[in-house]
């Protein structure tokens, strides 16, 4: 009997100890390097999804353009080639650690946002592409989808600057330096919104 | 240790497992007040009449006040309950049922008392007994009349009267504020936002109306706003952050809509939640600002223009087949992106599923058919009597509520125009 109550109250202490340290831990901050890291890497993936849906467009509007304005193949052709890199670069495991890969990325797809910018201007001068309601439509997603872009990069800008900033204030840089050595800050869109924007021509 | 890691591990669980199963109050009198609005003189005095009125009628009158519809419509929750406490309809039974949480109040009743309960009074309930109570706060006095007033009738009495003695002001719905203003954005002070001043009242109202409307059935949240400026802003940015700020839309659904409008800079845009984007896609969002708003803001008629917009906002999210033809789009199926493979494993899985619950069935199939005879009669009395209390209960508590954001999102979905 005595023996038993005896192991009972060492557990006991045990447990009193894990709790207290738990609860303390996690008052201060040690579970917000990993959390913020996992919100960075959603809204990471809410930006590819986003790029994702634009590339998927394009090959409807490359179609319903052709039908109409023919003689655009250059332009439609700078188009289906941008899409088909920025589709086909292959993003490594770490892109969001390594300032290259994330590099090559972005030109990537800003390359497809040029190519498509200049598509638009071109359609300007076709009144019946203009009025067709399938190109009306696909114009709007195209836009919407632009949109949906900036959102997701500008979400991911801010979660990726409260990770960084985590990991350089205190306390963040104690935990950073001692359970979290492996964790890098990440890279985050440099590039002026500007140049990514397709240019809106008015008359 | 190993012992006490078990434990531990034990009650982690329990505290963690959330509540899925749907849970119901306990049914111990015909009083069950578990949002706890009657004191225990008011319960046990009700007990009393209750029983009182089955003695002499044998009509079983139930008075439920709920702390939460547990997220489906009261009156849903209503039979739902009323089905759990294993109450077939026997044709004498009729219950209060309110929710001062939503404000919405129901009763039910099956269908041989239709004509001891016509619309005529439970109407008269409603709007004299139970709404205005309701709406300045007062529920244990609401619910006392109004079951007193049913007991009358049922007792083959005359109605009461039940007016308030003195009306309370009508609150505008606009002096409840729920998010403040900033120098950037203007205050949610309710479903029409008017900060430059360029709707009418009569269009406020009706807008306001059908926006509380569609929301009591669906749970959308549309808000409708004009600002004095964007402040140097693009309208997309403008717009999704104010959404992001009112937090229109139920939390983890994101069924927010909102319909901005800029005077000052001739922009419009209507910013669409995230759950909402099938639905209202970026094509019909266009259409509508292209072709119900701009033309006549260009007219100057702003008040026009933004109730056809709505107009043609809710006959999308309705799904109205008449509006999908005028847009006839060739809409992105996402189901075509689902390999074809995962639906054969999902019908096999249902196939085991129902197998399943056949052969678990089958020892007492024929106690289950009798039942379900009789929910047949159940749901038709029940609903032919909680229909018309529906629509005035829910009609009267919108008019004065306060709206605020459910915690919903955007993703930058939706389509933008000027003028």
């Amino acid at each position: 009997m005595n023996a038993a109550l005896a192991r009972l109250f060492q557990a006991g202490r045990f447990s009193l100890l894990a709790i207290v340290l738990g609860v303390s831990l996690a008052g201060c901050g040690v579970n917000n390097i990993p959390t913020q890291e996992e919100t960075a890497k959603a809204k990471w993936s809410q930006v590819l999804n986003q790029y994702q849906r634009r590339a998927d467009l394009i090959p409807n509007l490359v179609e319903t353009v052709k039908g109409y304005a023919k003689q655009e193949a250059q332009v439609l052709e700078a188009v289906v080639n941008a899409r088909a890199r920025a589709t086909s670069v292959q993003l490594p495991a770490d892109v969001l650690n390594n300032p290259e890969a994330f590099k090559k990325f972005q030109e990537a797809q800003s390359q497809l946002s040029g190519a498509l910018g200049r598509l638009l201007v071109v359609t300007e001068a076709y009144p019946e592409l203009k009025s067709n309601q399938n190109f009306l439509a696909l114009q709007s997603q195209l836009e919407g989808t632009e949109n949906r872009i900036s959102v997701a990069r500008r979400d991911y800008i801010e979660a990726v600057q409260a990770y960084n900033t985590e990991l350089k204030t205190f306390p963040g840089v104690i935990w950073a330096s001692t359970l979290y050595k492996g964790n890098k800050p990440m890279e985050t869109f440099t590039i002026a919104e500007e140049t990514k924007r397709p240019p809106q021509v008015k008359f | 240790m190993r012992r006490f890691l078990a434990i531990l591990a034990l009650l982690l669980c329990i505290f963690a497992a959330p509540a899925a199963a749907l849970d119901f109050p306990l049914l111990d009198g015909r009083v069950i007040d578990e949002a706890h609005l009657l004191d225990a003189a008011k319960k046990s005095a009700l007990e009393t009449r209750l029983a009182d009125l089955e003695a002499k009628t044998s009509l079983q009158f139930m008075v439920v006040t709920l702390a939460s519809a547990r997220g489906m419509t009261v009156d849903d929750y209503g039979l739902e309950l009323r089905k759990h406490w294993g109450q077939d309809p026997n044709g004498k039974r009729v219950a209060l049922i309110v929710s001062p949480q939503s404000g919405r109040s129901v009763i039910q009743f099956d269908r041989p008392l239709s004509d001891t309960l016509p619309d005529s009074v439970t109407d008269a309930i409603f709007q004299q007994a139970l709404n205005p109570r309701i709406n300045s706060g007062d529920f244990s006095g609401a619910v006392m009349l109004a079951s007193e007033a049913i007991i009358r009738v049922l007792s083959g009495e005359t109605l009461p009267d039940m007016r308030l003695p003195a009306p309370p002001p009508q609150r505008m719905a606009q002096n409840d504020i729920t998010v403040p203003a900033t120098s950037e954005f203007p205050a949610l002070s309710g479903r029409v936002v008017d900060d430059a001043g360029v709707l009418d009242a009569a269009t406020r109202e009706s807008l306001r109306a059908r926006l509380a409307a569609l929301e009591a059935r669906s749970g959308i949240q549309v808000v409708v706003a004009t600002v004095k400026s964007l402040n140097g802003n693009a309208v997309e940015d403008y717009a999704n952050r104010l959404f992001r700020r009112w937090q229109l839309g139920q939390k983890g659904k994101n069924n927010g809509v909102l319909l901005l409008h800029a005077p000052a800079e001739r922009k419009i845009r209507i910013e669409v939640g995230y759950g909402l984007e099938g639905t209202l896609t970026d094509a019909a969002t266009k259409y509508i600002i292209t072709n119900s708003i701009t033309p006549r803001f260009k007219a100057n008629d702003f008040s026009g223009g933004m109730t056809r917009g709505v107009d043609d906002i809710l006959k999308a999210l309705s799904g109205d087949e008449e509006f999908k033809q005028r847009i006839a789009t060739p809409a992105h199926n996402p189901l075509s992106d689902v390999p074809p493979f995962v639906f054969i494993l999902v019908a096999i899985v249902l196939f085991i599923i129902i197998r399943a619950i056949v052969s678990a069935n089958a020892p007492s199939q024929r106690g289950r058919r009798s039942k379900s005879g009789s929910s047949d009669s159940w749901f038709s009395s029940s609903s032919g009597g909680s229909s018309s209390s529906w629509s005035s209960s829910s009609s009267s508590s919108s008019s004065s509520d306060s709206f605020s954001g459910g915690g919903g999102d955007s993703g930058g979905g939706g389509s933008s125009g000027d003028y």
